[in-house]
């Protein structure tokens, strides 16, 4: 089977200037491989590097050394080496990403925030395919024209959630999808993450709760086991 | 100074070549609704208009001849926040509407985060980081860069 994702003896560590030069080790030597279809959960105790990992894959954190190869477009490239140009486009065609905190400018309907991923589509087809998802993860259509930044940290974690599965792509990247949701909500973004997945999708990502992560994974990478040992 | 909102805009499309008077003044009205300054203070002059409108309707006057690339120097500097809100909605869109390139100076990084693609930092004028938004202000790498991002201050 193809692969979507390889990390490659991936090492990251952060230099602190302004703490004296302090330096932080998160992880050494991390190898990872993904396939379409792959639910791989980033286990480990909290200062691990979980979202370090997500961030580099991503491209908004810089690793030390090591491969972040992704398969965009059928063309294999390497995270480290692309241009932000690049990495812009490999975001928008290749990598989701549903990160911990909403960030938006105020003042944005909550409606315009979801579709903005998909406007290509035509502002009327965004905004119903926005409209279905704000529905299906409950958010009531009356806030739909309210900026989020005045809505609860649940209402706000599943505006981020509609915003990053508006366009499904084939490598999603989760950080804590679940956290602060009630077991409604709970129950339909694992139910959206598996849909993703059987639709061919690569899944990681982080499970602060067991169920949640047993329920959407077929795999787990403990981060714990790529600490450098001295 | 002692020219008509309506005026500055128009002034712009005059240097241009425009002559004919009512399409002119249909152009700046249009401008004015685009930068959400009520057209009915068209013939106003802009001493009358508050920080945030003169700052919008300096905008209106540099975008309506069409150009390619922006310059914008501390676009929000000075304004109250809610304005400033208004305003870095209003920037997003036009440049994704006109697909304008913009080049901004700020120094403020919750601007530079919401309205830039790319970042670069300049200190003693020189640029020490450049590089995606998003990854300069999430893991700065330059002494100078971490410092700045580690100061701003959180509401």
């Amino acid at each position: 089977m193809t692969k979507i994702l390889r990390v490659n003896n991936l090492c990251k560590s952060f230099t602190l200037h302004t703490q004296m030069g302090t330096k932080i080790e998160v992880f050494r030597d991390l190898n990872l491989e993904l396939e379409p279809g792959d639910a791989i959960a980033i286990t480990g105790p909290s200062g691990m590097g979980k979202s370090s990992l997500l961030k580099i894959i991503y491209g908004s954190y810089i690793s030390n050394s090591g491969e972040v190869a992704i398969k965009h477009q059928n063309e294999w490239r390497n995270i480290p080496d692309c241009s932000p140009r690049e990495i812009i486009d490999i975001r928008e065609a290749t990598i989701g990403y549903v990160s911990q905190f909403l960030r938006v400018i105020p003042r944005v309907s909550t409606l315009d925030i979801v579709a903005e991923p998909i406007l290509h589509l035509g502002a009327g087809q965004a905004e119903r395919r926005a409209g279905e998802l704000l529905e299906r993860l409950n958010i009531p259509s009356n806030l739909w024209q309210l900026s989020p930044t005045t809505f609860s940290g649940g209402e706000q974690q599943r505006v981020n959630i509609a915003r990053g599965f508006a366009k499904i792509r084939p490598l999603l990247l989760l950080d804590e999808p679940t956290a602060s949701l009630d077991d409604i909500n709970r129950t339909v973004v694992l139910e959206m993450i598996n849909e993703a997945r059987s639709q061919g999708s690569a899944i990681l990502g982080i499970y602060h709760n067991v169920e949640d992560r047993e329920e959407v994974s077929s795999g787990e990478c403990n981060l714990a086991e790529f600490r450098d040992a001295a | 100074m002692g020219v008509s909102a309506g005026a500055n805009i128009g002034e712009r499309l005059m240097s241009v070549g425009a002559r004919h008077y009512g399409n002119i003044r249909e152009q700046a009205l249009d401008w004015l609704g685009k930068v959400e300054i009520d057209q009915s203070r068209i013939d106003d002059l802009p001493h009358t208009f508050s920080g945030g409108m003169q700052q919008r309707l300096q905008i209106a006057r540099n975008l309506v001849t069409a150009p390619r690339l922006v310059l914008m120097d501390e676009p929000t500097g000075g304004l109250d926040v809610s304005v400033q809100a208004r305003l870095l909605d209003l920037i997003r869109s036009l440049v994704r509407d006109l697909n304008l390139s913009v080049i901004l100076v700020t120094h403020d990084l919750a601007v530079a985060r919401l309205l830039s693609t790319r970042l670069m930092v300049m200190q003693r004028g020189e640029v020490i980081e450049q590089g995606l938004t998003d990854q300069i202000l999430d893991d700065p790498q330059a002494p100078y860069s971490q410092l700045l991002v580690s100061s701003v201050l959180q509401v």
